[in-house]
């Protein structure tokens, strides 16, 4: 295997295929920190410029391009609390407190370099155990998705803050804008009150950067903030030191195994893993108050996870040929356009393509580090531009983004309909993330459900005794009840007010 | 903040909404002979809004009744400590949302009329206005940011990116 990797670096080591990675990397960066703009897109946008390279090369770029995306979504979240990316979502809970709090600096020495060690992490598994991981999640069928999908809704319950009712009601509230358009299975058209544009239903990306960006332009013309922050930034802190790194140690690990194994879950993906990361580590820490004032540990949680999501997507797309998220099944499309059949198969017939995949994987993630730090302290003079002049332009590009969806202005229009709703949201004290959660998990939620009660004829029985199913429904069980006694156990306590 | 009641406006919104979700769904066709057809989800997520819904309202109801003891809550405190961070230099409005979520319509409404350059220039100018404060109202810089940004991006993504942004009347 080490022969093969090797044959691999030095079939992607030529100046033309370093300089393609180097510059899908740089590109996917950009795609991922303008919030609308995704690396979906990116991909999208690039392959059929792979039309006319050799596989190796075209591969390398789409490489790049994937691991820049996704990482890049960390530069708005940290400095203007927009996630970039779905991935980043959660990376805005403690990356921006800390940016405000005028340590914007080692906000990102923490996130850049747990981006970096969770997607090393995570390649170095697709490398070694691609196929027997590939074989572990064909093994899941709808039974088991349900019961991850039930299990992964219960952490709307951490992710509720001060009220759980209406944390629950924002997840209730993601999931039925999931339903509008077709249904699943049988395509018939739901909610769509007559408009045939609803029929597509509500694309991820305009609910997503309406929820989080639009919010905050209104909220930003409710008070007028005459500056920045920066008078703060001649003192920014970058310096974190080797023992604050090793604090976090156990957390990356975490994290990164948390996004590893929901990146091989088809359909979950990295817009799930890092909010599943970040209430790991929240309830996992001695101190959980903490979390969502700046607490590195937030961050680390949250980026690491999700570029270990990257080699966890690739582990059924490079061994069953299963895409487990968009950005793989364009990638699917850019192995299929180069006469590559995916499947079992890829790694006997095309092994020196799959190495190359992987040697321009390792390659990309150093890339990616380099250039995430060179251009941090660029990044960090954005703040130092007014939110006046800043704002207009990022809801000009939200607006390019939610059009690039589809090509349609519908999607715009759904862009500033969750827009207004993000904002009544927050002023009603109820939170987003727990709608974008449902808003993900929802459409898998009644897919599977469906699916598995075709497969045992009506019959619930079975979602409830496959092993593996029952197992998460326990976990998610125990994980309810857990909340509701630590909740009742904190209104007994002094201030019903904590959260 | 918007009212003592918020929660009881919310609540009973949300019901109306569940109820609303509940009704559509019957008229749903099952195009399958499976029990669990396209109406099943709804119904079920309805059902729960509408509980979580009265639950939300009825604890609005007690919330407001202990508020007339209290003045300040938590989120408020940490506002203030925010405000204080970032220089805020009038109280807060809600009539500029208002504008802003009006220019928004405007465009993207007249977006495919006008065309993506014309309108995005008009609406990131307009919108700087409003969001500045008069101290910071620099209207050369502005409408110099907004031609060079708008030009810029119109010009990335439909020539190098090929996104087919609205071209409308300079098409």
């Amino acid at each position: 295997m080490f022969d093969m990797l090797f044959a691999g670096f030095g079939s992607v080591m030529t100046l033309q295929i370093i300089m393609l990675i180097a510059a899908g990397v740089a590109l996917g960066l950009v795609f991922g920190s303008i919030p609308g703009l995704t690396a979906t897109m990116a991909v999208a946008i690039c392959l059929p410029i792979t039309y006319g390279m050799d596989p190796i090369a075209g591969m390398s770029l789409l490489m790049g391009l994937y691991i820049g995306g996704v990482s890049g979504g960390l530069i708005p979240a940290i400095l203007l609390k927009l996630p970039g990316t779905p991935s980043s979502i959660a990376t805005t809970f403690d990356g921006y407190p800390m940016a405000q709090r005028g340590e914007p600096g080692k906000a990102f020495n923490y996130a850049i370099v747990s981006s970096f060690l969770g997607g090393l992490l995570s390649i170095i598994v697709l490398i070694m155990i691609a196929p027997p991981l590939g074989r572990v999640a064909l093994q899941f069928g709808p039974f088991e998705f349900f019961a991850i999908v039930i299990f992964s809704l219960t952490l709307i319950a951490s992710l509720s803050g001060d009220s759980l009712s209406k944390g629950i009601m924002a997840g209730l509230l993601g999931i039925s804008f999931a339903m509008v358009g077709a249904a699943p299975i049988d395509a018939f058209p739901r909610f769509t009150y007559g408009f045939t544009d609803m029929n597509a239903g509500f694309n991820l990306l305009p609910v997503l950067i309406g929820l989080f960006a639009l919010s905050e332009i209104f909220l930003a013309a409710e008070k007028k903030v005459k500056k920045g922050l920066n008078a703060k930034l001649a003192k920014v802190n970058y310096r974190v030191s080797m023992k604050e790194y090793m604090a976090q140690g156990w957390n990356f690990l975490r994290s990164s195994l948390i996004g590893l194994g929901i990146g091989i879950l088809p359909g979950i993906g990295g817009g799930t893993s890092n909010i599943i990361a970040y209430v790991a580590a929240k309830s996992s820490s001695k101190k959980p108050e903490e979390f969502g004032k700046g607490n590195p540990a937030g961050v680390v949680a949250s980026e690491s996870s999700n570029n270990a999501a990257v080699g966890g997507a690739l582990v059924p797309l490079i061994s069953l040929g299963i895409p487990g998220d968009t950005v793989t099944a364009m990638l699917l499309g850019g192995l299929v356009l180069h006469g590559l059949q995916p499947g079992p198969l890829l790694m006997q017939n095309s092994g020196d393509v799959v190495y190359g995949i992987f040697a321009a994987l390792l390659i990309a993630n150093v890339f990616m580090i380099l250039f995430l730090f060179m251009g941090m302290k660029g990044f960090i003079r954005l703040l130092s531009i007014p939110q006046h002049i800043l704002y207009p332009i990022i809801l000009a590009l939200c607006v390019v983004g939610a059009f690039g969806v589809n090509n349609r202005l519908f999607d715009v229009g759904a862009l500033l309909f969750f827009g207004v709703l993000g904002y009544l949201m927050i002023k009603f004290g109820f939170p987003l993330t727990p709608l974008v959660l449902g808003f993900i998990l929802g459409p898998l939620l009644e897919t599977n459900l469906r699916r598995g009660l075709m497969l045992s004829q009506g019959d619930f029985m079975p979602f409830l005794t496959s092993p593996i199913a029952a197992a998460f429904l326990l976990v998610a069980a125990a994980s309810v009840i857990f909340v509701i006694y630590n909740n009742h156990k904190k209104k007994k306590g002094a201030s019903v007010l904590d959260v | 903040m918007v009212a003592k009641h918020e929660d009881v406006f919310s609540g009973a919104f949300l019901l109306v909404v569940s109820v609303i979700i509940f009704i559509t769904s019957f008229s749903f066709e099952a195009l399958t002979t499976s029990l669990v057809g396209p109406a099943f989800m709804p119904q079920i997520i309805a059902i729960i809004m509408a509980i979580f819904s009265v639950i939300i309202t009825v604890s609005g109801f007690k919330k407001s009744k202990s508020a007339t003891e209290k003045t300040t809550t938590p989120e408020e405190v940490k506002e203030e400590e925010l405000q204080e961070e970032l220089i805020v230099t009038e109280k807060k409005s809600y009539k500029p949302v208002l504008i802003s979520l009006a220019l928004m319509i405007g465009y993207v409404a007249l977006l495919s009329y006008v065309g993506f350059l014309i309108m995005t220039i008009v609406y990131i100018f307009l919108q700087m206005l409003l969001l500045s404060h008069i101290t910071h109202r620099k209207v050369w810089l502005f409408l110099l940011i907004s031609v060079v940004t708008s030009a810029a991006i119109y010009y990335l993504f439909r020539n190098v990116f090929y996104v087919m942004l609205p071209t409308g009347i300079i098409g």
